[in-house]
């Protein structure tokens, strides 16, 4: 065969692979979602620790329930349980170690959604955005016509400073993982910054 | 007749290399035993936490019903007052059952699209963003209560997806998925109505047939929160 013959086959079964690998980018592209692809290993890792923290939950219920049967206990059970829930309803200020994180420029109310979910979904025990913490009273986050964020009936405007109480290690490391909400959040938002601190105390109202 | 060749050689090379990464970008499965064995040993697993989380989820519920029952038994103790406080405190956290007057809003799959194995990135599934986006919606709303497939969401509840499968709380949830909230049902109707506030989910149910279904009702109920509270970070300044 005319070697000018071959090179001519080769380019063009080059150029059928290009056209596929090509489509398939565009595809891609298209999830550049605001989920992200998790694998079969993190699915079991995620009801592994799902399953082990309501484990210690109902351990410390039945302790609970415990103390209520027993006459002497029962006003102790109670004050703890208002303890124990008053640290988690928003009702008083708390403090705590954990991080904080500074995102600097334009960003939309689902991203931040997004990224709420994420903090919560790694273990976040208390969050709060520009000051304004995230608990079951607090008005949900909108928008307004220009694009700018409410969240609890307050504007909030860049910086957004997220901060957050809970084990920092684990929680930053979810949320820079390749392909992960950091990830996903600069690809979809360009000219974002973002800046991250650990703090041994944040505190929060 | 040459050019003739070259056109037909360039044609036939183009549609051997369109098929050959086709080919391997497939994901038929092989004919080894291997990945079936593989399959269903993490179905079996995954099934085995399933059933855990079940058992765990239910005896939580049972648990906080006995405390709250043992807790009624001691009010005339002296004990009023506080738990007053913890009645109020269980409210906010949603550990109590609330039932009222609010709306239900149906998400479900478009009816070509199959869940199982499809990539969540098919425009036709239902996905955890756009459960999210109708949650917090109705969070601006000011929903008293809110729950999805029967489980309460409360602040730190996590809406997210492990391939196809949509995880409300860390459990399993499949389509439909009813988002039913408690509130002011012509505020959560006219937030739910502006196109603006749900651009993706409008958007895929007028091109991928997703749908979308708003009910008013007269009565719905939220169960209690059914999960885990974490809190061993957390400090009250006193």
């Amino acid at each position: 065969m005319d070697p000018r013959k071959i090179y001519i086959l080769v380019v063009a079964i080059l150029l059928g692979i290009f056209v596929v690998a090509q489509n398939k980018s565009f595809n891609k592209l298209d999830v550049l979602s605001r989920d992200g692809k998790s694998n079969v290993f993190q699915e079991i890792q995620i009801l592994k620790e799902k399953n082990l923290s309501l484990k210690s939950e109902m351990d410390d219920l039945e302790a609970n329930l415990k103390l209520l049967t027993s006459q002497g206990d029962a006003l102790k059970a109670i004050d703890d349980e208002i303890k124990r829930y008053t640290k988690i309803s928003g009702q008083s200020p708390i403090f705590g170690p954990g991080f904080y994180i500074k995102f600097e420029g334009k960003i939309t109310t689902p991203w931040l959604v997004d990224f709420i979910n994420e903090l919560w979904s790694t273990g976040a025990q208390a969050v709060a955005v520009n000051g304004i913490r995230i608990t079951n009273e607090t008005v949900g986050f909108d928008s307004l016509p220009q694009g700018q964020v409410l969240l609890n009936g307050s504007i909030l405007s860049s910086p957004f400073v997220i901060e957050v109480i809970g084990e920092s290690s684990t929680i930053l490391g979810n949320i820079e993982v390749g392909g992960g909400i950091l990830q996903r959040m600069k690809a979809a938002l360009p000219g974002m910054k973002v800046s991250y601190e650990r703090k041994d105390i944040i505190q929060m109202q | 007749m040459n050019k003739q060749i070259s056109v037909v050689l360039v044609a036939a090379g183009i549609c051997f290399g369109v098929l050959m990464s086709w080919q391997f970008a497939s994901d038929a499965p092989s004919d080894s035993n291997f990945l079936a064995d593989e399959i269903s040993a993490r179905e079996n697993l995954i099934k085995g936490f399933l059933d855990e989380q079940t058992y765990l989820q239910s005896r939580i519920v049972f648990l906080r019903k006995e405390i709250e029952r043992e807790q009624d038994l001691i009010k005339s103790q002296g004990t009023e007052s506080s738990l007053t406080e913890l009645e109020k405190l269980k409210r906010i956290l949603g550990l109590s059952e609330i039932t009222g007057k609010g709306l239900e809003v149906t998400l479900n799959d478009s009816p070509i699209a199959v869940r199982q194995g499809e990539d969540i990135s098919s425009k036709g599934l239902i996905q955890a963003a756009d459960i999210r986006d109708v949650v917090n919606l109705m969070n601006a709303a000011s929903a008293d209560a809110i729950s999805v497939n029967g489980q309460r969401i409360i602040a730190s509840s996590p809406i997210s997806s492990v391939g196809t499968t949509i995880l409300v709380n860390n459990s399993y949830i499949s389509p439909p998925f009813v988002v039913s909230a408690i509130g002011d049902p012509e505020i959560m109707i006219q937030r739910l109505s502006n196109r603006a506030a749900l651009p993706e989910l409008y958007k895929r149910v007028q091109e991928s047939k997703v749908s979308m279904k708003v009910s008013l009702r007269e009565w719905v109920r939220i169960p209690i929160y059914n999960g885990d509270l974490k809190y061993n970070y957390i400090n009250l300044v006193e």
